[in-house]
């Protein structure tokens, strides 16, 4: 893919999406769970009178992902699907830089990551000294 | 990019209010005979639809609304006579119309040659009159196009002709042809339209290929202004030479085949004629401006829950602010006005869902005059209270319903003509339909002045169906027998009618009220006729819940479902809190109640904090009953410094048990929380689909400290936790333990309580509003009088010991009560220390032994002496001023009040405050009592109670209606049965005021107001 990409920190690696799907970043958010809920929603958020859905972006790829704490960073993405009780947003440990990204630093994942968690790789960036992961969130909160 | 969808959307909705307004005005034209207003009205309406329907190629609307109008303009000149039967040829026209406008997709199958043929006869008719009466139809020259256009032109007005392609030009804008024709209406006259489809096979299609609309009309703008007159470019304006021929004014606009013309052809010889009168019409109309803008739901919705949030917003920013408050000058008188604003600016919001009922009630009229018609009943309906609004979801939802029980009530509740002029009633029956405020609820009362229910049929019936059994039956009050209507597969009609009785029955109207959060309530009388009452809640949006905490986490709980909260102190627990298997259960009165912990319920891991580390624990012990008992047993017998902790555990307050007792239909069970956090009115917005599958959720709200909080379901809780209920058991217990409850009533609930002395005080419970824990330091001195704050407002609060012979100590408890008193015009709060019980008990009151103003006499209870205190005698002592019987009392004196009360503790009350305002007062002990003393004194006014032995209170005043020389004699209930219903009940037996047990100044005020009303009578 070609443009902007929002990178960030979790769970020891660099991933990044698609900056127009994100609505905002917010570095410390208070949540509240929800008890009885699947394993991969962790609580909801209160942004300005929409109630949000905090998910586990580990887990809903299929991952262990850890137990997140209160007061963590956030990513909100846009609502894409206009009905507002559907607004998401996941935590993440640290947010990173907005990377610009051609198509030629690009690389669709390799033949080795399997399963599900391919899926919703949408691609591989070759960064100087690291690999960005590229996600498309569409895939992992539409499943 | 056109939206097909939201156009025609657009048409159906505008063309149901045309059709709408139509049918009220016809119904109108029915009773009140020629109102040329009315008239002009359907007119109007019916010739809008047909205008707008002829942009979609809606052929077979067109033509008939065509038709209709022809009828209508005849009616309008006068020249067809109104009749019932073209009234109902009109209806019907217009039902097939809506039918249409309804299925607009389906329009074109529809046949609606019988109508248009009746409507073609009855134009024929008026037009052989019209032509015996003038001879302006030999102009046969001269077409309703050109008069238009003539009549425009004496008026100055210019003959323009738009042209517009659909896409380009409106859709792009966003506009409709709708608005765009209501907008040329707006400055000119429209001469006519015309839709070129020719391309187009259906109607989907119309909407997406590029469509050219011509309009001809008239205006006195110039050419200049129209563009922006009408937000189009110049180029799609022509004006016209006014004498362009008619056939060419349209046609030689580009393409030629006139698919769609407004005028159909059917009628055109005689089309003149009425856009004559039209054009007249339109003259002397100045242009009508719409004070009304048609908004999206969805945005109100969005607007609904920004105002909620502005006012949590403004909320965090007073707190944010408190500190600084007098430091920056100037603010203060901001922040007030942002408060008020911001609670204005809600409640505005929450106004703009609100609709008026007499959308759901303006049906009515016509379906009762088809059902009376139908029925061969005679039927007036009394609408009132149209203008209560509720919220818009409420008012969709009631539709049905209330059409059912309407229709219940023409077709079971009034009886035919003859039948009620036998029974001497008047031929024509009554239906009315009322809606009011209620208590922050709004009651729909449905009312006919029938033959009423006939109970021993409903239980007949019931028997046949088995839907309940002969014991059942037998033990069931009024009330419950009125109850089995609302079974499901029950039907009181002998016959099952088209009318009503079609198997879908009353069963299916308590539970679409139940889902608005309503209740329904039905009060009959034989031979007098049936109410049905709907109770509803004014907003569906907003709820009252409670707030409770469960493991640090707070939760909302809607109150409707809640009973009642019991606590359970630690002592107590092993008391109530009883085992079946590895259930728990607690006697709650009588009955076994389940439990389920919430935690458990949502799979939250109980803990508890450990007194001595101070460490949050993992509790193991699986139930609430282990809490207590099966660790204090593991004390004794391991022998560690566990069980110091173990017993400062048992001790530790937090280890009460709150229990919200609650109720679904007839299952009934507890739900054990943390902490209860008091209630809140909250807004629900829908889940999220990720969390859609959690049964115990209803939704989710934002709180007043910002935080999100999940709404629970109780229902979704009944499944979760597996609890299984055997209705039919349940129901049982319910009518065994009301009967229990009836019984107990007459006994006495007293609250025992200690002041600073050692004395025992006692109240009765019917006259307490609450019991409120306050602090020493709460209490405000002003003067020589003490308050509290309580609900916002400040209560003066008094000590019984100030006022009466008892002894009194300085005390420097902390913590003291307040009991707030209930039924009283000016509360005062008694100030007391200790709360010793309640009581339920018949009592033997002494008045002898103990004697002051402010006491009713002592008795003994428990073994312990008890003084009994008169409550309005302690508040006369302590203010004079309000409640002293000031008024005159020598007027009173020949005046004697008959107190019929069973209950010695009431008798001496009621005694009491009417010997002491100047009354004579006669004691009977039962009804029977008092109608003998009836007989043989003069009595002025009679008192009575409603639960009284071998004779009560509503057989008592029944027989005194029946005597002729007592029919006039004002009677009040006083009693302690204070439901709606056995108001409604008393009323009906003939009492002419009903009160609760026991306001001394209403009783006083009520007896003066009988004793003038009397006074008026005779």
């Amino acid at each position: 893919m070609t443009g902007k990409v929002l990178t960030f920190r979790l769970e020891g690696g660099l991933l990044g999406i698609d900056i127009t799907l994100v609505k905002e970043i917010s570095r410390s958010v208070e949540f509240t769970p929800v008890p009885d809920a699947p394993e991969y929603i962790v609580g909801l958020f209160n942004m300005r009178g929409q109630v949000v859905t905090l998910l586990n972006l580990m887990k809903m790829i299929g991952k262990d992902g850890k137990k997140w704490e209160q007061k963590s960073a956030c990513i909100f993405l846009k609502n894409l699907q206009g009905d507002a009780s559907d607004q998401v947003g996941f935590p993440i440990d640290a947010p990173g830089d907005v990377v610009d990204i051609e198509d030629e630093q690009c690389e669709p994942p390799p033949a080795n990551v399997g399963g599900m968690e391919g899926e919703f790789i949408e691609c591989v960036v070759k960064l100087e000294d690291e690999l960005l992961i590229i996600i498309d969130p569409l895939k992992v909160f539409e499943q | 990019m056109l939206q097909n969808e939201e156009f025609i959307h657009e048409f159906v909705e505008e063309a149901m209010t045309n059709v709408e307004k139509a049918e009220s005005g016809l119904l109108k034209l029915d009773d009140a005979s020629e109102d040329l207003e009315q008239i002009n009205t359907i007119f109007r309406a019916i010739h809008s639809i047909k205008g707008t329907a002829g942009f979609f190629g809606l052929k077979k609307i067109v033509e008939l609304s065509h038709s209709m109008e022809n009828v209508l303009g005849e009616l309008r000149n006068n020249r067809t006579k109104i009749d019932r039967e073209l009234i109902d040829l009109l209806l019907a026209s217009n039902d097939c119309l809506k039918g249409m406008i309804l299925e607009v997709g389906r329009s074109e199958e529809c046949d609606i040659s019988k109508y248009t043929i009746k409507l073609a006869a009855a134009f024929e008719r008026g037009r052989l009159i019209a032509e015996k009466q003038t001879d302006k139809l030999s102009d046969n020259d001269s077409t309703s196009e050109r008069i238009i256009i003539e009549e425009g032109r004496r008026h100055g007005h210019k003959l323009y002709r738009v042209r517009l392609l659909l896409n380009e030009d409106l859709g792009k804008k966003n506009i409709t042809p709708i608005k765009f024709f209501n907008k040329i209406q707006s400055i000119g006259n429209i001469v006519d339209s015309k839709t070129d489809l020719s391309s187009i096979e259906d109607l989907d299609k119309c909407l997406n290929s590029e469509i050219t609309f011509t309009f001809l009309f008239t205006t006195v703008l110039e050419k200049g202004l129209l563009p922006m007159a009408l937000d189009i470019p110049e180029s799609r304006i022509e004006e016209l030479d006014s004498n362009t021929k008619t056939e060419d004014l349209l046609n030689n606009a580009g393409k030629t085949q006139p698919f769609v013309q407004h005028k159909s052809g059917l009628h055109n010889q005689y089309k003149k004629e009425e856009q004559e009168k039209e054009a007249i019409d339109k003259k002397n109309q100045p242009v009508v401006f719409e004070d009304s803008v048609r908004v999206h739901v969805s945005l109100l919705n969005n607007l609904l829950n920004l105002a909620s949030e502005m006012v949590l917003g403004r909320n965090q920013l007073l707190r944010a602010m408190e500190r600084y408050r007098k430091d920056i000058s100037g603010i203060e008188p901001i922040l007030q006005n942002i408060d008020r604003i911001t609670t204005e600016l809600q409640e505005k919001v929450m106004q703009t869902r609100m609709q008026p009922i007499s959308n759901v009630f303006n049906k009515f009229p016509r379906i009762i005059r088809d059902l009376s018609r139908k029925l061969g009943k005679e039927i007036e309906l009394q609408l009132e209270g149209t203008e209560v609004e509720l919220d818009k979801s409420i008012i969709e939802a009631l539709g049905d319903p209330l059409t059912h029980l309407v229709r219940n009530a023409a077709d079971h509740g009034l009886e035919l003509p003859e039948i009620r002029e036998q029974k001497g009633k008047p031929r024509v029956g009554r239906i009315v339909l009322k809606a009011y405020h209620e208590g922050g609820y709004v009651n729909i009362d449905i009312v006919d002045d029938g033959a009423g229910i006939n109970l021993e049929k409903i239980k007949k019936k019931a028997l046949e169906k088995e839907l309940a059994s002969k014991s059942d039956v037998a033990s069931m009050s009024d009330q419950e027998v009125l109850q089995l209507l609302f079974k499901p597969g029950f039907s009181t009609a002998e016959r099952i009618t088209d009318v009503s009785g079609r198997g879908v029955g009353m069963d299916v109207v308590k539970t679409n009220i139940e889902k608005l959060g309503g209740t329904i309530e039905i009060f009959t009388s034989a031979g007098a006729g049936t109410t049905f009452r709907l109770l509803l809640p004014l907003t569906l949006a907003i709820i009252p819940s409670l707030i409770v905490e469960v493991e640090k986490q707070k939760f909302a709980l809607p109150q409707a479902n809640l009973q009642e909260i019991v606590r359970i102190r630690p002592g107590e627990a092993a008391r109530k809190i009883e085992y079946v298997h590895n259930s728990e259960v607690l006697r709650l009165r009588g009955r076994l109640l389940p439990i389920v912990h919430l935690a458990d319920v949502l799979g939250l891991v109980r803990t508890y904090k450990d007194p001595l580390t101070g460490e949050t624990k993992e509790d193991r012990r699986k139930t609430l009953y282990d809490r207590r008992r099966m660790h204090f047993a593991n004390a004794e017998t391991d022998i560690s410094n566990d069980s110091y902790a173990i017993e400062s555990r048992r001790s530790d307050l937090n280890n009460i048990i709150r229990i919200l007792v609650l109720k679904i239909g007839s299952r009934r069970f507890g739900v054990a929380v943390d902490a209860i956090h008091g209630s809140e009115e909250i807004l629900v917005k829908p889940l999220s689909k990720y969390i859609k599958n959690s049964k115990c959720y209803s939704g989710v709200t934002i709180m007043g400290d910002g935080k999100t909080a999940m709404i629970l379901d109780p229902d979704g809780i009944i499944s979760k936790a597996n609890l299984r209920f055997v209705e039919d058991g349940e129901d049982k217990i319910t009518i065994e333990s009301k009967e229990n409850e009836e019984r107990l009533r007459e006994q006495q609930n007293l609250l025992l309580f200690k002041c600073s002395g050692p004395e025992t005080f006692a109240i009765d419970l019917s006259m307490v509003s609450r019991v409120e824990e306050i602090k020493r330091a709460d209490i405000d001195k002003v003067g020589d009088k003490e308050f509290i704050k309580f609900r916002g407002s400040s209560l003066r609060v008094i000590r019984p010991e100030d006022y009466l012979p008892v002894a009194k100590h300085e005390s420097m408890q902390d913590r003291l009560y307040v009991i707030v008193p209930k039924l009283v015009k000016h509360p005062i709060g008694i100030l007391i220390e200790k709360i010793d019980d309640t009581v339920l008990t018949s009592i033997r009151l002494n008045e002898e032994v103990l004697s002051a103003k402010g006491l009713m006499g002592s008795a003994i209870i428990n073994k312990t002496m008890v003084l009994l205190i008169n409550m309005y005698e302690l508040f006369e002592l302590a203010d004079p001023h309000h409640y002293a019987a000031a008024l005159g009392r020598k007027a009173r004196e020949e005046k004697v009040v008959l107190v019929a009360e069973d209950t010695p503790f009431f008798q001496r009350m009621e005694r009491s405050y009417l010997e002491g305002a100047g009354y004579k007062v006669l004691l009977a002990q039962n009804g029977r009592e008092a109608l003998q003393f009836l007989q043989e004194n003069k009595v002025d006014v009679v008192v009575s109670d409603i639960n009284m032995p071998v004779l009560d209170g509503l057989e008592l005043v029944r027989k005194i209606r029946e005597d002729d020389r007592l029919r006039n004699l004002p009677v009040i209930a006083v009693t302690s049965l204070t439901g709606e219903q056995q108001k409604k009940a008393g009323f009906e037996a003939g009492f002419d005021f009903y009160e609760f047990k026991l306001d001394r100044a209403v009783l006083l005020d009520r007896i003066e107001q009988a004793l003038q009303e009397r006074r008026r009578a005779v």
